[in-house]
């Protein structure tokens, strides 16, 4: 896929959902990279059985989450993903995700302090990968989402995602949907919808000597929220041992996903691969100074 | 008021205590009997040896003005303590009731409980009140006879049974068929079992003509004496205070005049006073002559004991009423079961002491001034006896006819004298007069006591006049009998003799008073002498003053009085006055001296002088008297006191025109309070009116206007306002001087509410402060109402903030449930105020004010669930934190 073409993707933007999303986490890309990469990662997920190189990986995943709001530190974010491929157009793959293990100081509506609580939300999900045509390839996920946010708030969800890819050369496009799936109710009176997304993402890889630029971008659109979000990565890979990576996030700045850049490196020695992920974000933007870091395997 | 509160409490708490105490006995386990018994004066006594039902109470003077001023109330303590009755021990002895108020004896009072009522609780429950004085418990009183004495025979005359081997002894002196038993006037050794001399030696006592006089009143305290006994009826006392057969004492057992004959009283009566030479029965060693024409001393039948002898009165009270109806002598051959004779009935003996043969104004009115108790010293053959052994009487122990203690009589240092008092075992009984017109022999030192006090009432018959007193009977009885040591008996004194108290002391009278000066105060007059010498005894024993407003030769009521010149000595100048005369008169005096013997100098020469006028008493205070003002909340009291310059007795008397608010106490000899209580009345102006006469109707009186003033009720100057509180280091002191104002000055009364006490307390000090002390951190809704004696009130309501203020903001709820987060701070600031998403993103994001009342509010009721970071950020100050977010709409 070594094309020297260049790929625009048209962005649609829509007005900020007028909520925040539930289960947030769920949403994050699956790895340091994908977030260096501005968090593209529709095509990276949907046609992995495209890329031939390895039968499989495993990684884990540590992002230290908006460490200028927590003053004792930040409050991590921890992911495993594993893909295996099973046959020429058969594979599988496994995830789970921790976030939002914290304790925290219990107020009661008169500001009188209390006996603390923990929160803790977990997911974790398996994923069938088919290619019935070359140049097709589908994704079908199911994910248990747990979320316990105080003593007498708790919720389970199932989520699921669907995707398609074609591949073309070079180019990779794929259309997703994720998250979609059942309620979550924490209280008597209300339920909440997980924070389904459609997205539509491609990627465009330049060169096939020992120096490639690969070029992915995602947009979406969250039906619940109302909103639409744009993601845009760019790859550097010298020698086949290195990355360079950078990448911006377009996103509600009030409601719903934050906009920020990246910026990340990455690095790959015999099975192993180690990358980190930087968020840049504004001054006052929670989400600046947050850091991602994934160890992984390919074999 | 407050003391009458005080003690209703007490009593409730006293009945519920009482009423758990039933229900116990009621349904506890059956535990070995044991022995009650209850604490007096520090000493542990068996209650079954007391009185049941009964205890004395001598009270506080605080409680004794409860009793006088209010006694209903006082009554009511009692009854709700479950008492039956209280009354005075010494009822008011009418113009007598000064002297007995001035010897303490008003303070007594008998309380009567139920005599099933263990002692002990009725102990217990009285000394829950609170100042109530000193509480007595009763031994009980036995009338000597009831124990070791029960045999008697009948008069050999009266009797076929009579002893045989006494024999009677002839006696020429008077015709009394019996007076020849009677060997314990005058023993002449004849009769078997009898030594000579053995006696009272009252035969050359007759043989002089010396046998009593009827100015002497002797009050036996005994059974009743039969006073239609045919030898004795003559010399019954008459009491002019009533008539018909209600004239010969009291019967304090039944509280009657009508008395019960008892052979013991009347085997006792006639020893003293059976009717001399009458042809009739026995004589009495002061029983006069008869054929003569010479009436004996009178008897006062004073009943403390039934018949039977087994119910007892309150002899205290019937001592005390034979000195106030004239008795000099008091006869008792009874005593207590156990320990130390109970204060009250000692207090009765000194009264009795002092006060017998003297009128209402001191002096002396009878043949002798002060009285003399006699004992009998008791049967039971021990070395104790009470009240006998108490130094203020006379114990008298029981001989033989030869010589001999008897078997049964008590002694020991503190009996004064012996007298015959039969002993069944070794020879011859008593011989006197018994109800019924009978005769009996007896023994017992019930026996033996009247020979002495019929030998005092004879000493005194023929001594006693102006200027004796009851220290020259003594000297005389005591320093003058018959010894009985050569018999080899020592555990008891000598026996009295008649004759030697008689016969055996000065007869040579003091020189006569020759220097003195008069002069006069109101209706008083002094006089100032030069004390005489007295050629054998050296210094006389007193000072004799004979005085009259008529011209004293022709005056045929001379007055006197006497006084003893005690510590002087002859040469040494004396000063005495003579109280109580007509004003503006001219008197005349004349003095002689006297010795102990009796024996007065000749007078001196007239001395003539002119009383003043009366002066009316003066009233006065330390306290302003004009303008007085009494607030409607307040009470005022105002001292007063009062006094005659001319030292007469004085009487307030009080009016108040205001139906309420003025009321008097009396709290001391010439001092009174007068008590103004301004709530008791509408606002206006009154006056109360003091008047203070002396009691030669001089009289003064003050009128004081007051003004009760209008209440002005309590004002606000300015509102607490809401306060934090660290509640780490700070307990805030509120001045509310600087909050709340009351015209009037009064004090007022502040109360707290609180919403939440758990997060902090909030009192009222007496020092009219607010103290809070934060207990917990919170807020709390406080309201303050400050409250005059009216009721008027004034309130301030304000919040507290209690807080951790090292924590610069506070952030809640969390979990937010409702939509609303809030954000507040210790003090007013502008902070920054940052929320993300849990994605990330900014959901809110602004600058606000924010204060310790007025926190921020961030709606965050559209944001889905899930944990959010906020950051509050202000100049001086970052904070951070995450709160849960619950969607509940």
């Amino acid at each position: 896929m070594n094309r020297n073409i260049s790929l625009s993707i048209v962005l649609l933007l829509a007005a900020v959902a007028a909520q925040a999303q539930v289960v947030s986490f769920i949403n994050l890309p699956d790895n340091a990279a994908r977030m260096a990469l501005g968090g593209t990662d529709v095509s990276y997920d949907v046609s992995r059985l495209q890329e031939r190189g390895y039968y499989g990986s495993a990684e884990a995943t540590y992002f230290v989450w908006e460490p200028s709001m927590h003053a004792g530190g930040s409050v991590g974010r921890y992911m495993a993903d594993g893909y295996a491929r099973l046959g020429e157009n058969f594979g599988i793959s496994a995830r789970g995700r921790i976030s939002n293990v914290r304790s925290l100081s219990y107020m009661d509506d008169s500001g009188k302090p209390g006996v603390g609580f923990k929160s803790a939300e977990f997911m974790a999900g398996v994923g069938m990968h088919y290619r019935p045509f070359n140049n097709i390839s589908v994704l079908a996920r199911v994910d248990l989402i747990s979320s316990n946010l105080a003593a007498n708030f708790a919720a389970k969800a199932v989520a699921a995602d669907l995707g398609v890819a074609y591949d073309f050369n070079d180019l990779s496009v794929a259309l997703t949907v994720r998250n979609l799936g059942s309620k979550l109710k924490y209280a008597q009176t209300a339920s909440e919808a997980l924070p389904t997304v459609v997205l539509l993402g491609g990627e465009y890889i330049f060169g096939a000597g020992r120096h490639i630029i690969d070029i992915s971008a995602d947009a979406g659109f969250m039906p619940q929220q109302k909103c639409a979000l744009a993601k845009l990565g760019v790859r550097l890979s010298l020698f086949g041992v290195a990355d360079i990576m950078a990448g911006y996030h377009y996103g509600s700045n009030s409601q719903l996903e934050p906009s920020y850049a990246t910026a990340g490196l990455g690095a790959e020695i015999s099975f192993f691969r180690l990358s980190a992920a930087y968020v840049i974000a504004g001054k006052s933007s929670p989400m600046k100074n947050t850091m991602a870091f994934t160890l992984g395997a390919r074999f | 008021m407050r003391i009458r509160r005080l003690m209703l409490a007490l009593a409730v708490v006293a009945l519920i205590h009482c009423g758990c105490q039933k229900t116990e006995t009621a349904t506890a386990i059956e535990e070995p009997r044991q022995e009650r018994v209850v604490t007096q004066d520090g000493k542990e006594l068996p209650a079954s040896a007391l009185e049941q039902g009964h205890v004395r109470v001598k009270l506080s003077e605080e409680m004794t003005l409860l009793a006088e001023n209010d006694p209903a109330a006082f009554r009511e303590l009692f009854s709700e303590l479950g008492a039956i009755s209280v009354e005075r021990t010494f009822p008011d002895a009418g113009k007598f009731e000064k002297r007995s108020r001035k010897a303490g004896l008003h303070r007594w009072y008998d309380v009567y409980f139920d005599e099933r009522k263990p002692l002990t609780k009725a102990g217990e429950v009285l000394s829950l009140i609170d100042n109530l004085g000193y509480v007595e418990y009763r031994p009980r009183m036995v009338r000597f006879d009831s124990q070791d004495v029960s045999w008697r025979s009948k008069g050999p005359s009266l009797t076929s049974s009579g002893d045989a081997s006494l024999q009677s002894l002839n006696r020429d002196i008077f015709n009394d068929p019996y007076l020849g038993w009677q060997w314990h006037y005058y023993n002449d050794g004849t009769m078997q079992g009898s030594k000579f001399g053995c006696d009272v030696n009252v035969l050359p006592m007759w043989n002089e003509g010396i046998v009593g006089k009827p100015e002497v009143i002797v009050a036996v305290m005994d059974g009743g004496i039969d006073y239609n006994h045919e030898d004795i009826a003559a010399n019954m006392w008459h009491n002019p205070e009533v008539s018909g057969d209600s004239v010969y004492g009291y019967n304090f057992t039944y509280h009657t005049y009508t008395i019960q004959p008892d052979e013991h009283g009347t085997h006792v009566a006639g020893t003293i006073a059976a009717v001399n030479n009458n042809g009739i029965g026995v004589s009495g060693i002061a029983g006069g002559n008869f054929a003569a024409g010479l009436p004996g001393v009178k008897l006062m039948s004073c009943q403390i004991f039934i018949p039977s002898g087994i119910r007892a009165a309150n002899a205290a009270e019937a001592i005390k009423w034979g000195a106030d109806h004239g008795a000099v002598l008091s006869q008792n051959s009874w005593g207590f079961t156990t320990g130390k004779a109970p204060q009250s009935d000692l207090d009765a003996i000194d009264y009795f002491n002092r006060y017998a043969g003297v009128d209402e104004n001191g002096n002396q009115a009878g043949p002798m001034k002060g009285g003399v108790v006699l004992f009998a010293a008791g049967n039971e053959h021990y070395r104790a006896s009470s009240p006998a052994d108490y130094e203020g009487c006379v114990a008298v122990a029981a001989v033989n006819a030869s010589f001999q203690a008897t078997v049964y009589t008590n002694y020991g240092p503190w009996v004064d004298l012996s007298a015959p008092g039969g002993e069944s075992e070794s020879g011859p009984l008593i011989l006197s007069t018994v109800s019924g017109n009978d005769y009996a022999f007896f023994e017992g030192t019930s026996m033996a006591c009247p020979h002495v006090t019929g030998v005092a009432a004879l000493i005194v018959s023929e001594m006693g006049g102006p200027g004796f007193t009851r220290d020259m009977l003594l000297d005389r009885l005591l320093n003058n009998t018959t010894d009985i040591t050569k018999y080899g008996v020592t555990q008891i004194p000598g026996i009295v003799n008649a004759y030697a108290a008689f016969d055996g002391s000065s007869k040579v009278a003091p020189d006569p008073v020759t220097e003195f000066k008069l002069s006069a105060e109101s209706n008083t007059i002094k006089f100032r002498l030069r004390i005489p010498e007295d050629p054998d005894e050296g210094t006389p024993y007193g000072i004799t003053v004979w005085y009259t407003d008529r011209p004293f030769e022709s005056a045929a009521d001379v007055k006197f009085l006497s006084y003893e010149v005690e510590d002087l000595e002859a040469g040494d100048w004396f000063e005495g006055s003579i109280p109580n005369l007509a004003f503006e008169k001219e008197y005349s005096l004349q003095f002689d001296a006297y010795d102990l013997t009796g024996n007065h100098s000749d007078p001196s020469v007239i001395g003539n002088v002119v009383t003043g006028r009366n002066s009316a008493p003066v009233i006065e205070s330390e306290t302003s008297l004009k303008d007085v003002i009494v607030r409607s909340f307040e009470t005022k009291l105002l001292d007063i006191t009062y006094y005659d310059p001319d030292g007469h007795d004085v009487f307030p008397s009080f009016e108040d025109n205001s139906k309420g608010a003025a009321s008097i106490a009396y709290t001391g000899e010439g001092k009174c309070r007068v008590k103004l209580d301004g709530s008791a009345v509408r606002p206006g102006r009154y006056e109360f009116k003091l008047t203070v006469k002396d009691n030669y109707g001089a009289a003064v009186s003050i009128v004081v206007p007051y003004t009760v003033k209008l209440n002005t009720p309590p004002v606000k100057l300015k509102d607490i306002g809401n306060i934090v509180v660290n509640i780490l280091k700070e307990k805030p002191v509120l001045n509310l001087a600087d909050y709340f104002y009351d015209e009037d000055g009064e004090k007022l009364t502040v109360k707290c509410s609180v919403s939440d006490r758990s997060v902090v307390t909030v009192s009222a000090t007496a020092t009219n402060t607010l103290s809070i002390i934060p207990l917990t951190i919170g807020t709390a809704d406080v309201t303050v109402v400050a409250s005059d004696a009216t009721g008027a009130t004034v309130t301030s309501s304000f919040k507290i903030l209690v807080r951790n203020n090292s924590v610069p903001f506070d952030i809640y709820p969390n979990p937010v449930t409702d939509g609303k987060l809030f954000v507040r701070s210790g003090e007013d600031a502008s902070a920054d105020i940052l929320v993300s998403g849990p994605s990330g993103a900014v959901v809110y994001s602004g600058r606000q004010d924010i204060g310790p009342f007025t926190p921020a509010q961030i709606d965050m009721s559209g944001l889905s669930s899930g944990v959010y970071d906020v950051k509050v950020t202000s100049a001086s100050a970052s904070v951070t934190t995450s709160i849960v977010n619950i969607r509940n709409e």
